[in-house]
This record gives structure tokens, C-alpha cells and sequence, in this order.
């Protein structure tokens, strides 16, 4: 059966089983799996239909020291489920989780870029357990099917955030029906989420801080309405007081942010992972979010040579000389990556500066010897 | 009758809009810019600014024809509905080499494939032109790997690019040989 028949045929299944399957729903109990007559199994299967192709999509990152902390930070803030939630670490730019009714937890690569410290990647997947916990997924698809023609929450669920390059992947996360959680479950997810980050001993400032950094990317942005995030979490700017108003109304214990354990697993991918960003060509969002990784001190060089890239590619007015200096600073550091001084090459070579693209090419090929473009960039020096 | 209506329905989509004209097995030329010499026969379907050829279907492999790509103008189209009009990138005359592949990489990824890496960049003739030579590996949106091996040359400004891609498994290996010979027999307008 096609996708669209298979959906259309589940949610016949569905109607005919939430007919039997009224009243009060009570939060998932550890280790519970629906009865197989009701309509939560058969969300389950729509569930465990597009795990699978998750799975197969060439996206999920296999890095078990990766994997391993985000679960081992998911079994912390909620040990009892501990064995329910399956983690999924996707390789994709823009910050996103997602959590499926099914315990299928989807966390993206660029919302692990993001996160400065263990306490703000606590608040967000507290968040997203409480949707599990609190079955806000079937809590929605009731109410949408006794309210409104049942077919919306799939369609709905099915459309995507526009037809963008990540589309296979918002529909596989809103199948989770993260895009149709209403702005109370959104409310109740931050506030449990909120208690289950203090509670575990996480600084609580950090949820706002985090809150406040995506709005500022979200600002600077050249196509904001196209935010996967902010389009499945409304509500910006109420969520951004309400989080400070919860951190002033806790305890004064002494609470931990816990920045070293995040950086140990995600500093390795964080190349991979700029480069994923700068590939959208959202300038201005990208200069933001650089901006607030620079302020939290890590790598310098890797940042400065992200901005150059940034400026070469962008190429309004100044941009080569901003890159330029980006470039040096960089490699100023000590701890650029070759490819700045190959980078700084190619610039000195646009601008007629023969002898320094030359120095730059020269320097390139000795700090990175096995260079797979050896056999170009030999070619640029014999044409300088 | 109506169990006719969606088979119909699926040879109309496949075959009524996508155009495709056989490719003979001796010379072609492309778009006045370069000709290559066809070992075989292909199929050959026309969309905007390129011309790709096919043996057993562009899901499976591809040669895609590029004849001199004008500052300003993108490898792939822009979607409807999208922000392809923002974000695919566009050529710009005076790239060098090593940006012409970035071009290609990242125009890839923007239109929906994964993990899209190039690699191998090195000089390569194009015809009697100076020329370059690189090889590619994506996957798509469904996680099928493909790999990919192009050639180019920049004449007068202009982009003169050929990328041969196929799935990992059988298709790209199946015309490697075709496509090499293909590459060898480039001649210049």
C-alpha cells in the first residue's frame, strides 16, 4: 500500500477504534504498551512505521559515546522510563526534538550544536518526555477527532514545515504529533520539564537562556516563518517570561550546569555540524549563533574560520575583507583547521596577492600533507 | 474499466510530462558549448538549463549536462513553495576551482540529498580546455547511497560541467566505463 493509503487506511483504524476508547487518560505507566483493540496501538504503529524509516533514512548518527550521554541524560531526569524511551540522534541542521507517543525520542544534530551546557540540553528533553509521559499525543487526537474532521490531525501532522530539504524529516517528527500539541500541553511540558531539570540538580536560569538565544537567531533570520522549531512550539515570547518567572520562584541550592560532559561527546562533530549550518545560507542566522558560541568560549579557531566561510560565501560588500581578517584571526589561534590557510589562499589569490596565496597554499599542504585536493592546489602554485 | 484508471493515472505521470528522446550512439552536441561522443544509446530528457541522460531511469543514474553556466544561475531549479529562491546557491563567475565543487556540494544538499561529500579535487583536461575533475558521495532523502564522479572546466566565465551519479550499488559501476569515455571525448565548440 502507498504512504498515503497506508495513512488514510490507519486512520479508518483509528476512528473505529477511539469509538471504544473515551473518558479520563491517565499518564503512561513504565514499561506499558496499549492494548492492541485501542487507537494509542494504532498510533504506535503509524510510530513504529516511520522509526523505521528513520532508520533507514541515512540520517541517524551512530556514535555510541554521543548516544549513550543523551540517553544517560534522559534515564537521569526520568529513570522509571528509562528502558521506554529509544534515543535517535539525526543529523540535521535547525534546532529540533521531537518525541514520539511510541518512547521514539528524535534529538537533531543542530539542536546539540546549540545546547551550551548539560542543564539547557536537560530542559528541552524534560520537555519532550512529559509529551510521552503525559500522552499529550493521544490527549490531541482526541480531542482534534471529537472536535473536527479526524482527517486534519493527519493531514496536518503529514504536511511538513513547507516543502524545504528537511521535509521527510519534520514529517517523521510530527508524526510524533509535535506539530499539534496545543500551547497548554506545550505550557505543561515546560513547567513538569522545568521540575524535573531542578529537581535533577540543573541550573534552572539556563531553560530561559536557552529560550533567549533561539529568539535572537530567530530575529536575525532572512526567513523566520520557515523555523521548524518555533512553527511545532508557540507561544515565544509568554514561554520566555514564564521560564524566568518558574527559576525565581525556586529553592536557593546550589544547582549545576555541567558544560564539560556535553562538550567531551559533541565537540568531535562540531566541524561537521557548522558546515551542516552554514549550508542553509541563513547568514544572519548563523552570525548569531556563532556570535553565542564564540561568548561561551570553546574553540575559538574552528569559530573564526566558520566565520570567514560565512563571509566568502555570503560576498555582500566587505565580506572579503571581513573574511580575510576571520581567516587570520583563526589561524592567529593556533587551532584553526588546514583549511583556513587553503581558504585564505584562494581569497589572496582573487585579490592579485600572487605572494601571499602562495605562502597560504604552501602552508596548507604542510599542515595537511594527505590533503585530498594535493593534486589542485599543486596546480594553483605552478599557475601563481 | 476503473481498475485501468490508476495504472493509466501512473503512465501519464512517469511518461506524459517527463519528455525523454533517444540519444543515438555517435556525437551530440551540447548546447553548442561542447560535444561528446556516445559509445550507446540513452535517453535524453531536457529541463531548464540541463540536459540529462539516462539508461535505465535518473533514479537509478544520471549524466547531467551543464554548457556554460552563466554568473547567477544554479544547477538545480527552485521549488514552488520553498526557499529554494533564497538558498540554492548560485554560480558566480570567478569562483575557483575548489569553490566550483563546494558549488556542486552544496547545491546537493540543497536540493534534498545527505551527506553529500566531494572529494578528490585534481586537474583534469576538458576537451582541450584546463580543466578539473572530482569525485562525489550522497545519499538520498531515504538514506539510498549514491556515488558521483564530475568534470568541468571554466571557459570564459562560463561553467561547463558534467556530473555522472548512480547508486552505490550496481548502477554507478554499470556505465563507469561509458562515462569514462564520455569524459575522454569531449571536444570544445
Amino acid at each position: 500500500m502507498r504512504p498515503a493509503g497506508r495513512a488514510l487506511a490507519l486512520c479508518v483504524l483509528l476512528l473505529a477504534a477511539g469509538c471504544a476508547a473515551q473518558g479520563d487518560i491517565q499518564d503512561i505507566a513504565p514499561g506499558e504498551v496499549p492494548p492492541l483493540e485501542t487507537d494509542e496501538a494504532g498510533l504506535w504503529m503509524v510510530m513504529d512505521r516511520a522509526e523505521q524509516r528513520l532508520r533507514a533514512s541515512g540520517r541517524v548518527v551512530e556514535d555510541p559515546a554521543l548516544k549513550g550521554y543523551v540517553r544517560g541524560v534522559v534515564c537521569d531526569l526520568s529513570p522509571d522510563y528509562c528502558d521506554d524511551i529509544r534515543v535517535y540522534i539525526v543529523r540535521a541542521a535547525e534546532f529540533n526534538a521531537s518525541m514520539a507517543p511510541n518512547g521514539t525520542l528524535h534529538v537533531w544534530t543542530g539542536l546539540l550544536l546549540r545546547v551550551q551546557n548539560e542543564a539547557q540540553l536537560a530542559f528541552v528533553l524534560g520537555h519532550e518526555l512529559v509529551h510521552y509521559q503525559r500522552r499529550h499525543t493521544l490527549k490531541r487526537w482526541r480531542t482534534v477527532r471529537n472536535t473536527t474532521d479526524s482527517l486534519v490531525f493527519f493531514n496536518f501532522a503529514l504536511a511538513g514545515a513547507g516543502v524545504g530539504i528537511l521535509a521527510p524529516l519534520v514529517q517523521l517528527a510530527a508524526l510524533g504529533g509535535v506539530l499539534s500539541y496545543s500551547r497548554d500541553q506545550e505550557r505543561e511540558a515546560d513547567e513538569l520539564g522545568f521540575a524535573s531539570m531542578s529537581a535533577a540538580g540543573y541550573e534552572p536560569k539556563e531553560a530561559q537562556k536557552l529560550w533567549d538565544m533561539l529568539l535572537a537567531e530567530r530575529e536575525a533570520s532572512a526567513d523566520p516563518d520557515r523555523d521548524i522549531f518555533f512553527s511545532t512550539h508557540p507561544g515565544e515570547k509568554e514561554r520566555s517570561e514564564s521560564l524566568a518567572k518558574l527559576a525565581a520562584e525556586v529553592d536557593g541550592r546550589s544547582y549545576q550546569v555541567r558544560r564539560e560532559p556535553l562538550l567531551a561527546v559533541t565537540l568531535p562533530h562540531h566541524d561537521g555540524w557548522l558546515h551542516d549550518e552554514l549550508q542553509r545560507r541563513d547568514y544572519g542566522r548563523f552570525e548569531v549563533m556563532l556570535d553565542y558560541l564564540q561568548e561561551a568560549g570553546e574553540e575559538t579557531g574552528l569559530l573564526l574560520f566558520y566565520r570567514g566561510e560565512m563571509h566568502r560565501l555570503r560576498g555582500a560588500e566587505d565580506d572579503d575583507a571581513k573574511a580575510l581578517q576571520a581567516y587570520r584571526d583563526a589561524i592567529a589561534t593556533g587551532k584553526a583547521p588546514p583549511e583556513a590557510q587553503r581558504a585564505l589562499g584562494l581569497l589572496y589569490w582573487r585579490q592579485g596577492r600572487n605572494d601571499d596565496a602562495r605562502t597560504a597554499f604552501e602552508k596548507y599542504l604542510v599542515l595537511d600533507p594527505a590533503a585530498e585536493d594535493r593534486a589542485m592546489i599543486e596546480h594553483y602554485l605552478r599557475q601563481l | 474499466m476503473r481498475r485501468y484508471v490508476v495504472p493509466l493515472i501512473v503512465c501519464l505521470a512517469l511518461f506524459g510530462c517527463a519528455q525523454f528522446t533517444l540519444v543515438e550512439a555517435k556525437r551530440q552536441e551540447i548546447g553548442n558549448a561542447y560535444s561528446v561522443a556516445a559509445q550507446r544509446t540513452w535517453n535524453r530528457l531536457k529541463e531548464g538549463n540541463v540536459e540529462l541522460w539516462t539508461a535505465d531511469g535518473p533514479g537509478l543514474e544520471s549524466l547531467r549536462f551543464y554548457a556554460g553556466l552563466k554568473d547567477g544561475e544554479r544547477l538545480f531549479e527552485p521549488r514552488p513553495g520553498s526557499n529554494d529562491e533564497e538558498t540554492l546557491p548560485k554560480y558566480r563567475s570567478g569562483m575557483t576551482v575548489t569553490e566550483v565543487m563546494e558549488f556542486v556540494v552544496d547545491s546537493l544538499t540543497r536540493s534534498g540529498a545527505s551527506q553529500v561529500k566531494g572529494h578528490e579535487l585534481r586537474p583534469s583536461a576538458f576537451g582541450a580546455a584546463d580543466g578539473f575533475r572530482f569525485e562525489l558521495s550522497f545519499a538520498s532523502a531515504t538514506g539510498l547511497r549514491y556515488e558521483g564522479t564530475a568534470i568541468g572546466a571554466v571557459v570564459e566565465n562560463r561553467l561547463h560541467l558534467i556530473i555522472y551519479s548512480g547508486t552505490e550499488l550496481y548502477y554507478f559501476p554499470k556505465y563507469r566505463e561509458d562515462v569514462e569515455r564520455i569524459f575522454a571525448s569531449i571536444q570544445l565548440a
